[in-house]
């Protein structure tokens, strides 16, 4: 898993990328050195089940994705099953080239979780 | 080969050019200049993407192509620097690099810049200038406390290493001057209008300043640290007196607080985008989470479901912006099985879209992106 997140860091504007389950315990974790890994995982579990409530409240399923723009900076929160694929990065990357990569290691996740429970 | 090669390209670019004449929009514009780079045909890229920045300064995707052909025209100088900045590195190649990512509006690589020429040259004034510059105009735009922190700090540094820097008395007198710090702020205005007595507006500025304090009812308590009252403009969200009340300085974070809505157009617009395919529900709320305008659509949701839901989900995602510092919160979307929901903050206004299956999220962030555009008119004092 670390070698998926570390691929995926390799994109230009990644600052980070971590797994994390529903209630915030890291999974893996490929953070850059301006991340603090607790609070990075802190907020993801705050963020992930805060929405969940919402969602829930009115009627509605949990979300697939949460993409979260800010004036200098992004994050993406991307279920995968059995734990959540959470990436930081730069305000300016456009995920248009690194879209592939980030669907593509949520699912080779995802399919690592399905593999550990089959 | 050539000629049917240009041909085919040209054959491409019409429609696009087409749609940006007939209903000129971020989108339009914007896929326009973005079709022109990747032919390489960057001038004419830079100039479309100009043009529409002009109409719609806000346009995210107008900015991002036009500080690519802009970077793309720079290509060369950028990399004379680089080149110079390891062979000979001195402060003023760090601060000519940092003036031209500054223009480009990449403050990230800016700051970069400047601690790498003030760990190489402590005692040169330039890139705290630079640097407390950018910070400065961070924290009016994002009101982070940190960025006001670190401006202050820099600036400060400025004046210690050169008493006589105007600009940096000038920015430092800014920063109290926002922040309700007025006897600090004063000091540095003398300071600039004996240093440099052309400036203009300072003398009248000051004497304004007594009934200014005197109609908000609000006394500048010389015993609140200058920290607590940085820290207090991120807690309320809101600077006791506008950056563009003061005099005197330039930069694009001098934007007041406030835009003035376009109602009419706006609600039109909504209209019209509640009629759009897969749309369920469009509203706008202010920042309170009050509805400005009536729910549009025909989603299940209430509307002031969906403004419950909107508000929920807005501070969740503010919370996380704040405290991984990246900012102040933009906007955001939520995808799921349900379709998706967008929740975006320009300024003042809440904006909602949620969207089912059949909308690709891309075509929602347009929508939203034209909205926006076509709502907000001149920024003025004005609220909706």
């Amino acid at each position: 898993m670390r070698r998926i997140l570390k691929g995926l860091n390799e994109i230009v504007g990644i600052r980070g990328s971590m797994v994390v389950s529903e209630d915030g315990m890291v999974i893996s974790s490929c953070l850059g050195r301006s991340l603090d890994e607790e609070k990075v995982a802190a907020m993801a579990s705050n963020v992930i089940n805060n929405t969940h409530k919402a969602l829930e409240l009115h009627g509605l399923e949990k979300f697939s994705r949460f993409t979260l723009k800010s004036s200098h900076g992004k994050m993406v929160f991307l279920d995968c099953g059995i734990a959540y694929l959470v990436v930081v990065m730069d305000q300016r990357i456009e995920l248009g080239p690194g879209e592939i990569e980030l669907t593509s290691a949520g699912r080779r996740i995802r399919n690592m979780g399905e593999m550990r429970i089959g | 080969m050539k000629i049917l090669a240009r041909f085919r390209q040209f054959g491409k670019l019409k429609p696009l050019r087409e749609a940006a004449r007939r209903t000129p929009s971020p989108t339009t514009l914007g896929a326009l200049a973005e079709r022109l780079i990747s032919m390489g045909r960057i001038d004419e890229a830079h100039q479309t993407a100009r043009r529409g920045l002009l109409q719609f300064p806000r346009s995210s995707r107008l900015n991002a192509a036009c500080t690519f052909a802009t970077k793309h025209g720079m290509q060369s100088r950028i990399a004379r620097l680089r080149k110079e900045m390891e062979d000979v590195p001195n402060p003023s190649v760090f601060s000519e690099m940092a003036e031209i990512y500054r223009d480009l509006g990449d403050d990230d690589k800016v700051i970069e810049i400047c601690e790498q020429c003030i760990e190489r040259f402590p005692l040169n004034e330039k890139p705290y200038m630079i640097s407390g510059a950018v910070r400065l105009d961070r924290f009016i735009e994002d009101m982070a406390a940190h960025e006001g922190f670190e401006a202050e700090m820099q600036l400060r540094r400025v004046v210690k290493l050169n008493a006589e820097n105007v600009e940096a008395h000038l920015l430092l007198g800014k920063l109290y001057f926002i922040v309700g710090a007025h006897d600090t702020m004063e000091h540095h205005v003398r300071e600039v209008i004996h240093l440099a007595p052309r400036t203009p507006g300072l003398e009248e500025f000051l004497n304004d300043i007594p009934t200014r304090v005197t109609d908000d009812g609000d006394q500048d308590n010389v015993d609140i640290p200058i920290r607590e009252r940085i820290r207090s403009v991120e807690f309320q969200s809101e600077f006791p007196f506008p950056p563009h009340a003061f005099p005197a300085t330039s930069g694009t974070a001098d934007l007041p607080g406030t835009a003035r809505l376009d109602m009419e157009n706006m609600e039109e617009s909504l209209a019209e985008i509640g009629q759009s395919q897969g749309v369920m529900q469009v509203l706008i709320l202010d920042r309170n989470g009050l509805p400005l305008t009536d729910a549009v659509g025909a989603d299940t949701l209430t509307g002031g479901a969906f403004a419950d839901l909107m508000t929920d989900i807005l501070q969740t995602a503010q919370t996380a912006s704040r405290k991984m510092d990246v900012g102040r919160f933009s906007n955001c979307t939520i995808e799921g099985p349900f379709g998706g929901i967008f929740i975006g903050a320009v300024k003042n206004i809440r904006i909602g879209l949620k969207y089912d299956l059949t909308v690709r999220t891309e075509r929602a962030l347009e929508l939203m992106e034209d909205f926006t555009a076509g709502s907000f008119t001149t920024l003025g004092e004005v609220t909706a």
